[in-house]
């Protein structure tokens, strides 16, 4: 008996066991057979399209090859692009590599403090040997000018990956070739739009072998006498410390490398990069919809999570461009929509103004309102509110939530009016079984009538977690804490905190009489000085 | 009474194997044949499995007659990237000849013991980990059938694939 007598289906339970893709391909080359098995294979974890000339070519190839196209059930958009700051000056790009090696070893450094004692001699090791690898690098300076190459070509490389999505993006501008495409991609149901920065990084590829030799030239050059039992350390520490998740030995030492190159360069003093642009995010974004409208596709689920642009009046669309929202989402069971996060990155407790608010409520109404289908929703605005002045715009101005079919809402980081909140709660339809409030941001009222509001629904599970607002009120902020401290402590789930029980008596009284089957409170904000008066049944 | 009951299979070369409910209970087939049926006492014959197999088959069951039931994990579509890792009892367990691996499991699928099932078709797989299709074809003796069009379509199709 051979493999290739096995049935069919007990061939796909092998070969579908296989994790890498390389693994697939090559099956695919061993017989016929294989090739037919292996196929659903590779494209059944979804297809991602990226703003990359090759990947809209791919999406072309699947599309017009049947038996691929009908293969595609998830479709990710990956709206991430290369910017055009880092692409325009070599100075940003190198500037920011630095400050990326920088955040690298805090990250590190931070991770070992957390995992301590067990870590304690490993970051012992790591510091030494980072300094020693610094002392070392120190005496080559003639190697410098090498190094600098190497970031050229770096540089080089990301600026050759925003030309070619230049080129991607006015493809996709042709929405009505790509919905074409869409329509031959029979069984997709799903998909998700999302936008990651992309990595400035990259591992070093086959085709640059060239660069990867200069490098390892120079590092053994370099730590020609200390090297190996270094290596070994090295090895050690962050191989067992950090898993294969962490960067080896031979990534760390370029990240010291190029660190110590680029102070060399005198880069320190380079204007520092802004927040990364974001006005093309806008028309891409609209192209989307416009894809998926005009492809008249019926999904049961969408996914929109971006990253929240420098201002968000960049997404802001005009009435016609939020009707291919809506057109998209239209039948649809399941929307999941994420904006995080909330909180600007270099402007930490700045808040956002009414305007970008607006543009905010315009894009989640079109995701989610009034659609008679939706059965899943899940909206979250993480990193909202801002540590300081709360804007006077409540989620109850646009949740109009009409769904007659929803079963389970999940919103996260949304703030309410307490009178709004409650207007909400009675509205949701007798369908409901699960309710997911976290970190709701109260902007008016007490928890206290909140947690009221919530005993007239009949649910199955009830996650209710770190409440904002309210009685809770901003006086941590005001205190002056620092305010990456402060989420950091609001974001350990502490059920035995002492101080939590404010909440939890709360949920528990007013609550207890329901009949969940779950009953999730989470709560670790410090108990307010003078607890609102609980209302009482 | 119940934890010593017994059930006799019987191979499909006519070898009876006398075993506790509970092991045999790990083929859903016989479970839901003893809930149908009730345990008459006579030779269940497993026409499909001969006597060497259904040994094995059976050597497994004992070993893992008080594991917990498999929970119906939906390891559809959208979770196919599954781990490769199987426990040091079963690893050696299959360590048989190809024909005895294939037979083990198909007598899996046949009586429905999926995760007896499932350490089969992972070992297969791991024997296919990382290695190239001439060497996949070396260790299953499998003859190339391919055009070198055909072949060519398919790296072509693979290049696709593999460039995410």
């Amino acid at each position: 008996m051979n493999l290739q007598d096995l049935p069919n289906e007990i061939l796909a339970l092998c070969f579908g066991a296989l994790n890498e893709i390389s693994d697939l391909t090559a099956s695919r080359l061993v017989c016929k057979k294989l090739a037919d098995i292996c196929a659903p294979m590779l494209w059944c974890d979804g297809l991602t399209v990226t703003l990359e000339t090759r990947s809209l070519a791919r999406l072309q190839f699947i599309s017009q090859n049947p038996a691929f196209a009908t293969l595609v059930k998830t479709l990710t958009f990956d709206l991430s692009f290369y910017d055009e700051q880092y692409a325009g000056s070599y100075g940003i790009y190198a500037y920011f590599i630095v400050e990326r090696l920088r955040k690298e070893f805090g990250t590190i450094q931070q991770d070992s403090q957390r995992d301590s004692p067990w870590y304690t001699p490993q970051r012992e090791i790591l510091s030494h040997v980072a300094g020693e690898l610094e002392t070392e690098l120190a005496q080559v300076e003639q190697e410098y000018s090498r190094a600098k190459a190497l970031m050229t070509a770096f540089h080089a490389k990301y600026h050759r990956l925003f030309d070619d999505q230049q080129r991607a993006i006015h493809e996709f501008a042709d929405t009505h070739r790509t919905a074409s495409m869409l329509r031959r991609l029979i069984n997709l149901r799903s998909i998700k739009i999302v936008d990651e920065p992309p990595n400035p990084f990259w591992t070093i590829e086959e085709d640059e072998l060239l660069l990867h030799e200069v490098l390892n030239d120079i590092i053994t050059r370099s730590f020609d006498r200390s090297v190996s039992v270094m290596r070994n350390l090295f090895t050690a520490a962050v191989m067992q410390g950090f898993k294969e998740k962490r960067p080896g030995f031979e990534e760390l030492v370029y990240n010291i490398f190029m660190h110590r190159c680029l102070l060399k360069f005198g880069l320190k003093d380079d204007p520092r990069p802004g927040d990364r642009s974001q006005s093309q995010i806008a028309p891409v974004l609209v192209n989307t919809f416009k894809t998926m409208a005009e492809s008249s596709r019926v999904l049961d689920s969408v996914a929109l999570n971006i990253t929240a642009p420098k201002d968000m009046t960049t997404l802001s669309m005009t009435n016609s461009e939020l009707e291919y929202v809506r057109r998209t989402v239209k039948g649809t069971r399941t929307v999941d929509v994420s904006v995080t996060p909330w909180t600007r990155s270099s402007t930490l407790g700045q808040n956002r103004s009414l305007d970008e608010w607006k543009c905010m409520k315009q894009l989640i109404s079109a995701l989610c309102n009034g659609h008679k289908n939706v059965e899943h929703l899940r909206i979250n605005l993480h990193g909202y509110p801002d540590p300081s002045i709360v804007p006077e715009i409540s989620a109850g101005q646009f949740l109009h939530l009409k769904w007659e079919n929803l079963r389970s809402l999940d919103l996260c980081s949304v703030p309410f009016h307490e009178t709004e909140f409650a207007n909400m709660i009675r509205r949701l339809p007798e369908s409901l079984q699960s309710l997911h409030l976290n970190e709701i941001y109260l902007l008016s009222g007490s928890w206290a009538e909140a947690i009221d509001s919530l005993r007239a629904l009949r649910l199955r599970d009830l996650y209710f977690r770190w409440p904002c607002g309210g009685e809770y009120g901003g006086r941590d902020y005001e205190e002056g804490t620092n305010n990456e401290e402060f989420l950091h402590e609001r974001a350990r789930p502490t059920i035995e905190y002492p101080e939590g029980r404010y909440l939890l008596q709360l949920a528990r009284s007013q609550l207890e009489d329901l009949t969940l089957n779950n009953l999730l409170v989470w709560a670790s904000r410090p108990i307010p000085e003078q607890p609102f008066p609980r209302r009482l049944h | 009474m119940s934890s010593e009951e017994t059930i006799i299979l019987q191979s499909s070369d006519e070898v009876n194997f006398t075993v506790e409910r509970s092991v045999a209970e790990r083929s859903m087939l016989i479970k839901h044949l003893l809930e149908d049926l009730g345990n008459s006492g006579e030779p269940i014959p497993i026409p499909n499995v001969n006597e060497p197999v259904l040994n094995k088959v059976i050597e497994w069951s004992v070993h893992h007659k008080n594991d917990p039931p498999s929970t119906d994990d939906n390891d559809s579509e959208n979770n196919r990237r599954r781990t490769t890792d199987i426990d040091e009892w079963d690893q050696k367990f299959m360590q048989v000849d190809q024909e005895m691996l294939f037979e083990i499991i198909l007598a899996a699928n046949y009586l429905d013991i999926k995760p007896l099932l499932d350490v089969g078709c992972k070992t297969v797989a791991n024997m296919i980990k990382g290695k190239s299709p001439e060497e996949i074809r070396k260790t299953f003796n499998i003859q190339n059938d391919f055009t070198p069009e055909e072949e060519d379509q398919i790296r072509r199709e693979n290049e696709w694939a593999e460039d995410r």
